[in-house]
């Protein structure tokens, strides 16, 4: 470690500067002060306080009610009648077909 | 607090403080602050030393934790949101240090200083627990958290450039 003894000497020149300038010890080191146990808003509230916000109105804006369906327009009317009660009973829909192959309505 | 941990500390605190200025950039104020949040962490018990390691090892790890811990909170404190939230809260930083504790420096320190601010930030601090704390390589790769060959590549890197850096710089002197 001779060879390093240039750097050495740098190292120690800053080191007795710095112990000059250091504030002294004291036992209030050891203490919480007032000014430490001071309330202090930790970095992350704003953070998750934003992202709830957000949270919230996307998921307000989701569970909205939907429309009332009665105001919808009506696409399918039912008629009422017997199914096949426009065809005559009579009349086959085929009239090549054999007598027996005709279905006969009720 | 135990009175030994008390006295272990006290004995340390020139050196720890010569520790929390190169951790925080040569910085007095930022260094009184970060070695007295390490002295609260100590004292209210979140920092505990288990015998693993030496007490200086220890001390300086915590310290080193401590000023990163300070410096992402400083980062935060000047990004444009910290800004807007510290106005809220209204709590206002002044980062310069205070005509008060700025202290003259004489060109020697200054030029060490300037030299190291050169280097890689793991190539310094191994330069600074080696030569200003006297500390062996193995201790220097715990308090930074390293490996022991990883921290003797960053020691004998560091060692050539800041040689080099120093010599430059003296060479530039009028």
């Amino acid at each position: 470690m001779n060879h390093d003894h240039d750097l050495r000497e740098h190292f120690a020149h800053q080191r007795r500067s710095d112990h000059e300038h250091a504030p002294a010890w004291t036992p209030r080191h050891l203490e919480v002060t007032a000014k430490r146990a001071a309330w202090r808003l930790p970095f992350w509230l704003p953070i998750t306080a934003a992202a709830s916000v957000l949270l919230s109105i996307v998921w307000l804006r989701d569970a909205a009610p939907a429309d009332d369906l009665t105001a919808m327009p009506e696409l399918f009317t039912t008629q009422g009648e017997p199914l096949f009660a426009s065809l005559s009973p009579a009349t086959p829909s085929d009239s090549f077909l054999p007598i027996h192959l005709t279905i006969q309505l009720p | 607090m135990e009175r030994e941990t008390a006295d272990q500390l006290e004995a340390l605190h020139p050196d720890a403080f010569g520790w929390a200025l190169h951790c925080c950039g040569g910085d007095h104020s930022r260094a009184e602050e970060v070695l007295q949040n390490a002295y609260l962490k100590a004292a209210a018990g979140r920092a505990l030393f288990s015998g693993a390691s030496s007490f200086k090892t220890w001390w300086f790890g915590v310290i080193r934790f401590t000023a990163h811990e300070e410096f992402r909170r400083l980062r935060y404190r000047e990004s444009l949101l910290g800004k807007l939230f510290n106005q809220l809260a209204g709590d206002q930083h002044d980062p310069r240090p205070s005509p008060a504790r700025q202290v003259e420096l004489d060109e020697q320190t200054v030029q060490l200083r300037t030299a190291l601010a050169q280097l890689p930030a793991r190539q310094a601090e191994v330069m600074h627990l080696v030569f200003y704390q006297d500390l062996s390589i193995s201790e220097a790769a715990a308090i930074m958290k390293i490996g022991l060959g990883s921290a003797r590549q960053h020691y004998e890197r560091g060692k050539a450039r800041l040689r080099s850096l120093l010599q430059t710089n003296s060479a530039h002197e009028p």
